[in-house]
């Protein structure tokens, strides 16, 4: 019961069902006669369009001309209305179906996420809101400014230290404005700094030995990785602000798709198209694409 | 009355599901709002820097919309922050690396129009241009109706107020709400602006408008317009009673020159009255920056102003103004280019004691796709009528009677860095006041610039810490040398995804005591062995970039340069400004990107690689 309460297409369905009981309820009095009511809104809005372009307020007499104005087109609508006239009018078929559009983007746009659902949406997107690795490293990079084979060299002094202490590591490799010992650091951090790249192949290096070299936009590095965290799922109260958001951005797009296709499921929909220019196959894929 | 019952009835369904969380989310809310204005600075100088786009168009914009833009401020918030999201075209969009911070800067004039006229409203049908527009719009025309609309704005020849304030509010307040919900500090700056789109007879004067306030000040006035007035004086005076009313503070980076028929950088005010000082100090106040690239040609020089400068001519843009509808002259370079401009700036301090055009640098992008990218491997051009397409080069950009102007022309042209504390409205704001920044044409280069008087070459071993103890950074003054020499540390790291460094250079400008005006360009750093050669030039550094598949050689160029430089013509009477250009190896222009994706067969005029290049704020030099 809970999950279906929560179904989109049955709130717009319900509202569209009472909305339609409160139409008949509101102009049962009004069905039989041909009347029209123009009140206090109806003027107010004929008098700001009016000033909104001419930029003053309409004179009696204007006014006068407008509400008449209002009126012929108002009868003409009524009548038209009656006539069936609005049907397979391609404008009007466009603008109602906007309206629809507009109903929905209404709908979404009241209908707040509970914590449950915002905690649903993050294991649904886990790839989007998993933390990125994040590392505690030494790095030295062997720069193609300053050498005429770096990467035989770092290969080099790879091979020669294995066992050589932080303290003279350090000065094998050349001065670049990095740090040496970076504390967990983040790989996005670390792609943003020497490129997608290095931070991607440290991934499957092993921990606590001096590992490479690894290339990056700057030369090759060697690198001893200290410590390496795993990406985890944030808490819903560290990144509430962006969840929100994102849910309710692909909520008033789902719910647009979801309202689409439950109304498309009560009509059959059928290719007519005999005309020889067309593959017969390709009228039947269509056939079968536009059914599903 | 339907659209209230309907309202009602939508409220009360979902109303008893709702209450708990609507709560929870005001309080989170207000304390992330309270953060963002208060800067905590962690260290006395800024050791990183931003980037960002200061200059983007969503579908709010009238030309945006005619011109196929159907995405607007979400897409364009998560786009800038590295998401993945569908352009207009249809296309799925992401950039490599995400920016820090994005301003959306829709024009103010007529802000709402166009979603008005799709959306049928009434006001809208009642426009004169109405049935013209709509019927391009229904027939898919978007193109002539974007040029339409841009034509009869740049010529005044619209027949509606474009600052109607009932259309504009509603718009206004929904700009603000975008910008406080992807405000993230520490992670992402969404700044609340717009562009003022001055136009005199198709002369492009615009201005992006940038608040460091939060929503609570900056919704409380609607953006100044076109409409208002062309005259940047009462664009001014519009901001001055903003601060005063709100306590507030706001700044404008003029649009690039180039389109302005020589009427960004005049010698008298818009309104024809000769220069006082209040003007003078009035130009350099709120507008701090420079936009001296972006996607409509670059604008830092032009060869024509700069004949022995063998880096000028780049991706200019001389056709003529915004329109076409008067084409361009010799005469008016000079004031509508970058250096020129900081030329003509140094006469008027020499002359009168203020300096109007006293400006940092920043790049950006002024795309109207609402995809801020200025990356050549993932163009999605001007406007999204020129959305990646195999045919999208020969599709002409500005039409007139005088001429075309074609998309192969445009270029992905540029981020703006800045120098900050910390990834906020605040910190970055007031290192865009402070003009430490700089612009680049795409590249991420990171380019570090000082001016002092005793740097030596030990001082590059620790060339923060020395830089900012022992002198100012780009944007900073020097002042009454006596008689020391200026020295400079000059630093470039090169973008790991980008190309390699050919050189870091600096251009000099000064102005003799009876106005006439000088520049030189010096070669400070280079790669490789090369020596300079009888003309006092560096050589080329030649160009590696393989046509058949889009590779290129980083190791012609280097991955770092620095060096300390002095001034070896240095009058300690004369004022003078420096400023960074560092230039990159050749890569590949989007045009080789397209040609290789989309097999496009070019003529031989368009251009298949070019040199990315950074400019930074200068420092000045004054005797007093």
């Amino acid at each position: 019961m809970k999950k279906l309460l929560k179904d989109p297409f049955l709130h717009f369905i319900l509202i569209g069902v009472i909305l339609f009981a409160l139409f008949r309820l509101v102009n049962q009095t009004t069905e039989t006669k041909n009347t029209i009511v123009i009140n206090d809104f109806d003027i107010e809005n004929i008098i700001s369009t009016w000033e909104m372009q001419w930029k003053r307020p309409p004179t009696e007499q204007e006014i006068q001309n407008l509400i008449n104005v209002n009126l012929k087109q108002e009868i003409f609508y009524q009548e038209a209305l009656k006539m069936n006239l609005d049907h397979n009018d391609e404008i009007i078929k466009r603008r109602l179906s906007q309206k629809m559009q507009f109903l929905s983007n209404d709908i979404a746009a009241m209908i707040k996420p509970t914590d449950a659902d915002l905690e649903d949406y993050i294991q649904k997107n886990k790839e989007k809101y998993l933390t990125p690795y994040s590392y505690s490293l030494y790095q030295i990079i062997f720069s193609p400014d300053k050498r005429d084979n770096n990467l035989k060299d770092a290969t080099d002094v790879l091979n020669l230290n294995k066992n050589t202490s932080f303290e003279e590591m350090k000065s094998k490799g050349d001065a670049l404005p990095f740090n040496y010992h970076f504390t967990n650091i983040n790989a996005d951090e670390l792609a943003l700094q020497f490129g997608t790249q290095f931070s991607e192949a440290l991934v499957n290096q092993e921990l606590n030995n001096w590992v490479g070299p690894i290339p990056s936009g700057f030369g090759y590095h060697l690198v001893f990785i200290t410590q390496k965290t795993k990406p985890e799922l944030p808490k819903l109260e560290d990144i509430r602000k962006e969840i929100t958001r994102d849910y309710e951005y692909d909520y008033q797009k789902e719910l647009n798709e979801s309202i689409y296709q439950e109304l498309k499921k009560q009509y059959d929909i059928r290719i007519d198209i005999k005309s020889p220019d067309f593959d017969p196959e390709f009228v039947k894929y269509l056939q079968e694409k536009l059914n599903n | 009355m339907k659209k209230l019952t309907f309202l009602l009835v939508a409220l009360a369904l979902v109303a008893c599901k709702n209450d708990k969380t609507t709560e929870v989310n005001t309080e989170k809310e207000t304390t992330s709002e309270t953060n963002s204005t208060s800067e905590s600075a962690s260290s006395e100088y800024p050791t990183k820097v931003f980037w960002g786009d200061t200059h983007l168009h969503t579908d709010l914009s009238l030309d945006a919309g005619a011109f196929g833009n159907r995405i607007g401020m979400d897409e364009a918030y998560k786009f800038a922050r590295g998401e993945e999201v569908t352009s207009s075209t249809g296309l799925k969009a992401k950039l490599a690396r995400p920016l820090d911070f994005l301003v959306i800067a829709d024009h103010s004039d007529g802000m709402g129009v166009f979603p008005g006229i799709v959306n049928k409203e009434e006001w809208a049908t009642k426009l004169k241009e109405y049935p013209r527009w709509r019927k391009f719009y229904d027939e898919g025309k978007n193109s002539e109706m974007a040029l339409d609309i841009i034509s009869n704005f740049s010529q005044r020849t619209l027949s509606f107020k474009t600052n109607d304030s009932t259309m504009m509010r509603p718009v206004w307040n929904s700009v603000v709400e975008a910008a406080e919900k992807y405000n993230e500090p520490g992670k992402f700056t969404a700044f609340i602006g717009y562009e003022w789109t001055s136009l005199i007879k198709g002369n492009n004067l615009h201005r992006n408008v940038i608040y460091r306030d939060n929503g609570d000040k900056a919704i409380t006035q609607i953006p100044y317009t076109n409409e208002d007035s062309s005259d940047p004086e009462k664009l001014w005076e519009n901001l001055a009673s903003y601060e005063e009313r709100t306590g507030g503070q706001v700044l404008a980076i003029p649009h690039n020159g180039n389109l302005s028929n020589g009427m960004m950088f005049m010698e008298e005010t818009i309104s024809g009255k000769e220069f006082d000082e209040a003007y003078l100090k009035k130009r350099a106040k709120w507008e701090p920056l420079y936009e001296v690239t972006q996607i409509k040609g670059d604008g830092e020089t032009h060869p024509y102003l700069s004949p022995n400068d063998e880096f000028a001519d780049y991706e200019n843009w001389d056709y003529g103004n915004l329109d076409l509808s008067a084409l361009k002259t010799n005469e008016m370079l000079e004031h509508e280019y970058a250096r020129s401009a900081l030329k003509i700036g140094l006469k008027y301090k020499t002359t009168m004691g203020t300096n109007p055009y006293k400006f940092g640098m920043v790049g950006s992008t002024d795309s109207h796709t609402s995809l801020a990218t200025a990356d050549d491997d993932n163009f999605y051009g001007k406007a999204s009528n020129v959305e990646p397409s195999k045919d999208r080069w020969k599709h002409p950009f500005v039409q007139s009677d005088k001429g075309i102007i074609y998309t192969w022309q445009t270029i992905a042209s540029g981020y703006a860095a800045v120098w900050a504390h910390e990834n906020t409205r605040a910190s970055i704001w007031d290192a865009m006041a402070r003009k430490e920044t700089y612009g680049t044409t795409g590249a991420r280069m990171q380019i570090r610039f000082f001016g002092g008087w005793n740097y030596t070459d030990s001082d590059l071993s620790n060339l923060v810490e020395a830089g900012y103890s022992k002198g100012v950074p780009m944007g900073g003054d020097l002042i009454n040398a006596g008689t020391k020499k200026p020295t400079f540390i000059v630093y470039t790291l090169m973008d790991p995804l980008n190309g390699s460094l050919d050189r870091i250079q600096i251009v000099k400008g000064w102005a003799h005591a009876d106005g006439t005006l000088e520049e030189k360009v010096f070669d400070v750093v280079w790669s490789g062995n090369r020596e300079i050669d009888s003309n006092g030039k560096v050589p080329s550094v030649g160009n590696s970039v393989n046509l058949e598949d889009g590779t290129w050689d980083n190791s012609i160029g280097a991955t770092e340069l620095k060096a300390v430089w002095t001034d070896p013509n240095f009058d300690p009477t004369l004022e003078a400004f420096y400023y960074v250009r560092v230039i990159e190896i050749p890569t590949p222009r989007w045009t080789l990107y397209d040609k290789l994706n989309y097999g496009v067969e070019f003529t031989d005029e368009v251009p298949l690689t070019h040199t990315e290049r950074g400019y930074t704020s200068p420092i000045w030099y004054s005797p007093k």
